[in-house]
């Protein structure tokens, strides 16, 4: 990481710091994102996820059992045992200009409400690039986080619900591939759902 | 794709598995998982929130009772649709609604995109509740949960010609409908 | 007046019935639990209808009585017992069938979650490198002026 995103990370985990008990509904941190789902049939690659309720917890008892003293497993374990929810809608377009305004402004108009705040943002108009990040504030903890990324090609929502270190997911190396519970193993990894393809 | 979707159809079949030998947040895992399909259909059938609600709360009782009845996930979804709309007709019969309603009685204003009129929506929802029971749910079953013919044939138990012939009916008789209360505003200011 | 199917679409939009409606039918399904509990626990046991003449004709042969009792209940006892045996063997095999089910779905949904969370780091790190690089030029820019 270099020293910006050192920096920048820091101005995160402060945030972390500064609000840290984990109180509120987690249904105001769960953004609705069904909207977005009519852009699949455009995009050229779409990673769907959901994960809360029974199926979270299933993932996080199998992942508190890894057994290892790989640095990484540790960052991964301690990430989410404290997440409620994990949701991600993302869309990948061969061509520009595949979603509107309105469909980013809808995710936005989620986000209006004191709670939440928005603590990066990264405007480039001339690519029509327009990335944020957002966190709620629940008392002194987080307990969510959104990160949106609108690019010409590209639409993401992550939406994490719960108390997020946000620290340590930046930091969580790519190594740590599914399915193994070594680390020092470098795979690639892609960002799709066309994993088994 | 297909992996997220094989995804998301694995994660309903445990939870109805899970659900069938009594595990509580599986059930509740799959009332939240539909709960909005089931609250909408008879929200707009009955244009009564409150009504709406009761009668969802129905139907995943009537659920709850009968879960081993259940063979999958996509089983679930035509369960629900299917009893949901049965138990509106019969709540649409004990109220015997086919009205005018009064732009005070109108139903909550529609969240709508800001391309979309509201007054439109409003009057829309207004004219659904003048259908008869069954093109109501037709149209229902159409635009809301984007059925086909054949899939709305299924679930109301109907010849897949009168769902298509019902459908057009009904679409005339709500552009209709709208026309006259367009006229009746302007006579009410000029 | 004209609308489209798209109009119609977002009239007949999917309403969220709102906070605690979960919680609420819950209750509800709770208590319909507790009440077949209770109705099932009071149910009066089923009264049969004694034929007199048979009883009588048993009680006036008390031995017979006493050696097909004995018998029917060591077949009873016999059968019970392999049928138990079944039982048990059966569940035990279900709950392994059941154990490996949900282990291999507990480990598709750690893989899921896995690929989540690296999805996660990857867009957090691009947005905070995106915010970094649009820093940086003003900061070379008061460098140069210093």
């Amino acid at each position: 990481m270099n020293h910006g995103t050192r920096t920048l990370t820091r101005i995160l985990v402060s945030f972390v710091l500064c609000f840290s008990a984990l109180r509120g509904s987690a249904q105001d941190a769960k953004l609705q994102l069904a909207n977005l789902d009519k852009l699949s049939a455009k995009a050229a690659r779409v990673t769907d996820v959901t994960l809360d309720g029974s199926l979270l917890q299933f993932a996080v008892n199998m992942i508190q059992k890894i057994d290892s003293e790989d640095e990484d497993v540790a960052q991964l374990q301690s990430i989410i045992k404290n997440l409620k929810g994990i949701y991600i809608k993302s869309f990948e377009f061969d061509e520009a200009s595949q979603y509107s305004k309105a469909d980013v402004d809808g995710i936005r108009s989620q986000l209006t409400s004191p709670r939440w705040s928005k603590i990066v943002q990264s405007i480039e108009k001339r690519h029509n690039e327009y990335d944020e990040i957002y966190v709620l504030k629940n008392g002194d903890h987080v307990g969510g986080v959104v990160i949106l990324v609108a690019e010409a090609r590209e639409l993401t929502v992550v939406n994490l619900v719960g108390e997020v270190p946000m620290d340590k997911v930046a930091s969580l190396e790519r190594h740590l591939a599914p399915g193994e519970k070594q680390s020092g193993k470098n795979k690639q990894k892609k960002e799709s759902g066309h994993d088994q393809e | 794709m297909e992996q997220t979707a094989a995804f998301e159809d694995d994660r309903l079949k445990l939870a109805l598995n899970l659900a069938v030998k009594g595990d509580g947040q599986a059930f509740e895992d799959l009332v939240r998982e539909h709960q909005g399909m089931v609250f909408s259909i008879a929200y707009h059938f009955l244009q009564d929130r409150s009504l709406a609600e009761d009668l969802a709360q129905e139907v995943f009782l009537e659920l709850f009772q009968t879960l081993d009845r259940i063979q999958s996930p996509a089983h679930l979804t035509y369960w629900l649709r299917r009893v949901t709309a049965n138990r509106c007709i019969d709540q649409g019969r004990k109220k015997h609604r086919r009205r005018e309603m009064a732009l005070e009685e109108a139903p909550e204003p529609v969240a709508s995109s800001p391309s979309a009129d509201p007054m439109l929506l409003e009057r829309l929802q207004q004219g659904l509740a003048t259908l008869p029971e069954k093109q109501r749910l037709v149209v229902i079953m159409r635009f809301q949960e984007g059925l086909g013919p054949a899939e709305i044939a299924e679930v109301l138990e109907m010849p897949v010609n009168t769902v298509k012939s019902t459908l057009h009916r009904s679409l005339a008789e709500l552009r209709k409908g709208l026309a006259r209360k367009i006229r009746e505003v302007r006579y009410a200011f000029f | 007046m004209h609308f489209s199917e798209d109009d119609l679409r977002e009239a007949l939009k999917r309403k969220d019935p709102g906070e605690g409606f979960t919680q609420r039918t819950m209750a509800r399904v709770n208590q319909a639990r507790v009440n077949q509990a209770q109705a099932e626990g009071t149910a009066p046991p089923a009264t049969k209808k004694v034929n007199g003449k048979f009883l009588a004709w048993w009680t006036l042969r008390p031995a017979w009585t006493v050696v097909v009792a004995a018998v029917l209940l060591l077949a009873c006892g016999i059968g019970g017992y392999q049928y138990s045996e079944y039982r048990h063997a059966e569940e035990m095999r279900i709950a392994r069938a059941k154990q490996q089910q949900l282990q291999q779905e507990a480990e598709h949904a750690r893989d899921q979650a896995i690929m989540a969370l690296e999805i996660a780091r990857a867009k957090l790190n691009h947005v905070l490198q995106h915010a970094q690089l649009q820093a940086e030029p003003s900061d070379k820019v008061r460098r140069q002026r210093l």
